[in-house]
């Protein structure tokens, strides 16, 4: 049998749970990976197998963040190949609504969570046995963009692709790339809708976007599954956008 | 794969064009070249040809686009890769320079894209690739290029917007070994490999680098790329804080 592009190979995912990590979760178990994924509920990885491992962790705990540590150390040997970050959730404020907790919680997950992480992990990806260690920082090209009435999530996701650029340069021997899905589509846009209304809209998204639709969340998997790869491993300390040209259209 | 894919390639005689090209018809795609010959060519096999065409000229391109029509009716990927370097300082320049310069790196893309489109139009997964270096984006002796390959970097932009739904990325290279084969002295040489320690990827890249991701870009698995620029430079020039690259 075929060996499994990342058999044997131990991946950390924050965010593992839903939506984009969910999708480079699964990509990564696919092709032979144990991940420990970190998240707070875990009832929609439960067809994900052994290979799996749910810890249950808000990594804007430090605390939690350490006992993470002591898990990976324990399971993986303190050895780590690939490290994401993909915890996040929007945060829709305005510069007139802005509140000051909802800002320290924006830069806590978006943005403190990543570069805590980064820290607690960076030697077990030193020790990577497969010595070519990657931490890839899931950002949104709303890095990229500027939305008014939505300043936290934009602050925060262009601080942490310079912040990756940061870690490219400060981290020699690891790779360092951040990556800027646009939309993609996600059960939020069934939520309240019925499937005729559901499919409009999809459909309505997708004549915004020069490629003429949304990406599945499976094509951020192929992606991931492409950057962690030998086959880039001179592509670092960039962000890689994937959004169907989105940006480029008159608004 | 791409397996049956056409795929034109200009400047295929440069190190970057000739490892794509392996790269492409080692995954079963029918390669077209344009670019100077080398000795390499021969050894390929019978999915790639060689076409001289002047990609400065537009009726050149015409002349090319009526051979690939009649050939096979369907273009499915377009990489262009400048094989001319244009260094110098401003007091230097010429009107003549200028002219090549922005013909090379400019003219040929766009007349090409210009003329291809509709060839492009037929494939189902259309791919237009331009190659050229991220140190366009950074404070460099070969400003004159840079200028250019700015405004190419603007160009992916451009047509991405204006060709729905062919899609249109851009690849930026950086400091490459034996991209450009033969030109290559060795001063130079010496003097980019001492900047090997400078880069966060602690090497030089190699032209399978950038063939890595121009295969990429052409593979379904990307199909969701559409105006990307993507640097493969290990970092040198996305972290440097001299070059507007870090803005990648």
């Amino acid at each position: 049998m075929q060996k499994l592009k990342y058999e044997g190979y131990k991946v950390l995912i924050a965010g593992a749970t839903s939506r984009i990590g969910l999708s480079i979760t699964e990509m990564f178990i696919r092709e032979g990976a144990t991940v420990i994924g970190l998240g707070r509920k875990f009832e929609n990885t439960t067809h994900l197998g052994d290979h799996f491992i749910p810890f249950k962790c808000d990594v804007t705990d430090l605390d939690n963040l350490q006992l993470a540590c002591d898990k990976v150390k324990e399971l993986f040997d303190g050895k780590l190949d690939v490290l994401i970050n993909s915890a996040g959730i929007g945060i829709h404020y305005s510069p007139t609504n802005i509140i000051s907790d909802k800002f320290d919680f924006a830069f806590n997950l978006l943005l403190k969570s990543s570069v805590m992480m980064t820290k607690y992990f960076y030697e077990y990806l030193y020790n990577a046995e497969h010595k070519a260690p990657v931490i890839i920082h899931v950002s949104s090209i709303g890095a990229r963009t500027i939305v008014s009435n939505d300043i936290l999530y934009g602050m925060c996701k262009s601080s942490l692709n310079l912040y990756s650029k940061q870690c490219a340069g400060g981290l020699p021997g690891i790779r360092v790339v951040s990556l800027s899905p646009g939309p993609f589509i996600t059960p939020i846009f069934a939520k309240s809708r019925t499937p005729e209304e559901t499919k409009q809209v999809i459909q309505y998204m997708g004549t915004l976007i020069p490629s003429g639709r949304m990406a599945e969340p499976s094509e951020i998997g192929d992606l991931v599954s492409f950057l962690c790869s030998s086959e880039a491993s001179y592509i670092n300390g960039c962000d890689i956008s994937i959004d169907g040209g989105m940006l480029t259209q008159h608004s | 794969m791409l397996n049956n894919k056409i795929a034109l390639i200009t400047g295929v005689g440069t190190g970057i064009g000739l490892a794509t090209a392996k790269r492409y018809l080692k995954e079963g795609a029918k390669v077209i070249g344009v670019g100077d010959y080398n000795k390499e060519f021969d050894e390929l096999g019978e999915n790639f040809e060689l076409v001289k065409c002047d990609v400065t000229n537009e009726k050149d391109i015409i002349e090319l686009v009526g051979h690939i029509t009649k050939k096979y009716g369907v273009l499915d990927i377009l990489l262009t890769i400048c094989d001319k370097e244009y260094r110098g300082k401003i007091s230097e320049v010429s009107g003549e320079t200028i002219n090549q310069a922005s013909k090379h790196i400019l003219t040929a893309p766009i007349l090409l894209t210009k003329n291809l489109k509709d060839l492009l139009a037929k494939s189902t997964l259309a791919s237009v690739i331009f190659d050229f270096p991220v140190s366009a984006f950074m404070m460099d002796k070969n400003y004159l290029e840079s200028i250019y390959n700015m405004a190419l970097a603007d160009y992916v932009r451009q047509a991405t917007a204006q060709l729905r739904p062919i899609r249109v990325n851009g690849v930026m290279f950086g400091l490459i070994k034996d991209h450009f084969l033969a030109k290559e002295d060795e001063d130079r040489f010496a003097k980019t490999e001492k900047k090997e320690t400078m880069i966060p990827s602690q090497r030089l890249g190699t032209c399978e680098d950038v063939a890595n991701l121009n295969n990429f870009l052409a593979d379904e698995l990307s199909k969701f790329f559409n105006s990307a620029l993507i640097p493969v430079d290990g970092g040198y020039y996305t972290t440097n804080p001299k070059s507007m690259g870090n803005q990648l």
